[in-house]
């Protein structure tokens, strides 16, 4: 309960500031009330934009998340593949460890442009930089976890008669999967900041696009349910991850019955 | 015409040595030093000795996962590392392992865990379709290990003892003909630590598997072991102390003392027996176990009638080898 405190204190002194403001200022943009919020989200999201015809909230979420969802997949098999080749295979180790490391280096608005430039600045490119942004880091977490179970069981496995492939797919990868989950979750903040970035930047529709078009009018009564948005997204995407951690891996980061 | 040699001995070492290239210096460290053992089947081999001394290698060096080692570096490269007659392998069936922690698969169940052994062995279609029978025998395992009813659970569901039981029931499924364990019952509690002990035992007199089991606590060797082998690199040889530059000899591990327990009495009842204190006392201040307690090569305790030693000129000068090789021991568990 305590920690609701800091929440509260700052809505309710938002609250004071923006009713303040609009008192003075009917046209205030700066800091619009709830209501003044509500009305503009209102009309966002429950009604058809003339032009096109469809829902723009609902249209801008549904294609963010889509870009998200192709980019963090694509990203989730690179790190499982080359994570896991890398940790278990020496020579793999020897090709791949320096470069991911390098790669890891560049910060992905580096990227941006030359990703324009070569993919355009339709859906490809932003897809590409969301999977740029995420897979080193998650490929290098990836090459940590698969190392560490795969030390002190492979010998072991190979006394119980394994071969090679099944140990890498019936010992090392059910293993492996819930830590990709896990590194995942990690990565979400930096998902969604390359897709917003990339949205920003070169989009027609999405929700850092929207964020970004009516920044250009001080929108602030639609930037702010936008944003708070963002968070509700990030909360239900972290709680459908913890989910599957906690019922499709149960087994996953304990030891034993004390 | 040159008939197949039966092989007498599960593990045949000879002249075996173990070199690591220290890092900062760049010259080699003896890890182990002309070493010779022989393990017949059946045997519940207990590989003792202090820590640092190169158990882990050795038994390394026998699982076949440390294929670093030379024959005969003094010896002009004549020596034996055979596991059934044949050169040392890589790890496979032969050999089986439990380790000391997480011993067990954690995504599968008790059951799937022990049944794993012949899920390898078989084909996918084999599996399919004798899959009744695969788990009928797998639960033949589980009993033996008492843990039945634990079937379905999940391995983290499980007191680190009863994962160890399962563990050797899982090694077992595949007869390896070997079972090396190291330390398996190390990070268990004390009361748990007897139980299980007393569990291998019996299993053991009823199953008569060939064991090499590491620990360094001594009387867990004087209960499980049917044969103490005591490896250390606390001893003194013909070389003196200093090499011919003034510098301190670095001496690799040699089996020091390799003793047979004979067991009239249950060893649990037994513990609180003097003989067992006696033992224990025996092998804890005797040769080998502290630095301060250090016999000459010829002197080495080897009474073991598999025991063998086979010494470098330079080690022995004189040339007349252990003189205690397989004499009859008086003090008995």
């Amino acid at each position: 309960m305590l920690s609701l405190v800091l929440f509260i204190i700052l809505v309710a002194a938002y609250l004071f500031f923006s009713s303040a403001r609009n008192r003075e200022n009917p046209d205030e943009k700066l800091m619009p009330t709830p209501t003044k919020m509500f009305t503009s989200f209102k009309k966002v999201a429950f009604e058809a934009d003339v032009k096109t015809g469809k829902v723009i909230f609902w249209n801008d979420t549904f294609v963010s998340l889509r870009r998200l969802f192709i980019g963090a997949t694509i990203a989730c098999t690179i790190a499982l593949m080359i994570g896991m080749n890398v940790a278990l295979f020496e020579g793999m180790n020897a090709l791949l460890l320096n470069f991911l490391r390098f790669w890891n280096m560049i910060p992905p608005p580096v990227l941006l442009p030359v990703l324009f430039i070569v993919f355009g600045v339709e859906e490809v490119s932003k897809i590409v930089l969301i999977v740029i942004s995420m897979a080193p880091a998650m490929t290098l977490a990836m090459y940590t976890s698969v190392s560490k179970i795969a030390g002190s069981q492979i010998i072991r496995s190979f006394t119980l008669g394994a071969s090679q492939l099944e140990i890498v797919y019936r010992i090392v990868l059910p293993q492996a999967l819930p830590h990709l989950i896990e590194i995942l979750r990690t990565s979400l903040g930096i998902a969604w900041y390359s897709l917003i970035l990339a949205e920003a930047l070169a989009a027609s529709s999405g929700i850092g696009y929207r964020i970004f078009l009516v920044r250009r009018y001080l929108a602030m009564d639609v930037i702010i349910p936008y944003a708070l948005w963002v968070v509700v997204l990030g909360y239900a995407m972290n709680f459908v991850l913890g989910q599957i951690l906690a019922r499709g891996f149960s087994w996953h980061g304990k030891q034993e019955k004390s | 015409m040159k008939t197949m040699q039966h092989p007498q001995y599960h593990i045949l070492l000879e002249n075996l040595y173990r070199r690591f290239p220290n890092p900062k210096t760049g010259l080699l460290t003896t890890v182990l030093e002309n070493v010779d053992l022989k393990v017949s089947p059946g045997e519940f081999v207990v590989l003792l000795g202090p820590s640092g001394c190169g158990k882990s290698t050795l038994f390394r060096i026998c699982l076949g996962a440390d294929l670093g080692y030379e024959l005969g570096v003094d010896q002009e490269g004549e020596g034996k590392a055979l596991i059934n007659g044949a050169p040392i392998q890589l790890p496979d069936t032969t050999r089986g392992l439990v380790p000391q922690k997480y011993p067990l698969y954690p995504h599968l169940s008790v059951l799937q865990n022990v049944m794993i052994g012949l899920e390898f062995k078989h084909s996918m279609f084999h599996r399919f379709t004798h899959h009744k029978q695969l788990k009928a025998e797998a639960m033949e395992y589980l009993r033996m290990v008492d843990l039945a009813q634990h079937a379905d659970k999940m391995p983290y569901q499980l007191s680190g003892g009863q994962q160890q039981r399962v563990a050797i029931a899982q090694t077992l499924i595949t007869s390896p003909g070997i079972v090396f364990m190291d330390e398996p019952f190390g990070a268990l509690d004390a009361s748990t630590r007897e139980r299980v002990q007393l569990f291998m035992l019996e299993l053991w007199e009823k199953q008569k598997m060939t064991v090499v089991f590491v620990t360094h606590d001594i009387a867990e060797a004087v209960i499980l072991g049917s044969r103490i082998v005591l490896l250390s690199q606390y001893y003194t040889d013909d070389r003196g102390d200093v090499d011919n530059f003034g510098k301190p000899i670095q001496r690799g591990s040699k089996i020091v003392r390799d003793i047979p327990l004979s067991r009239e009495v249950l060893p649990m009842k037994a513990k609180g027996e003097p003989a067992f204190a006696a033992m224990v006392r025996d092998i804890n201040e005797g040769a080998g176990w502290k630095p301060d307690h250090r016999r000459h090569v010829r002197d080495f305790d080897l009474t073991h009638p598999n025991s063998f030693s086979t010494l470098t000129e330079h080690e022995d000068k004189t040339g007349l080898g252990n003189g205690n090789m397989h004499k009859k021991r008086t003090v008995s568990v």
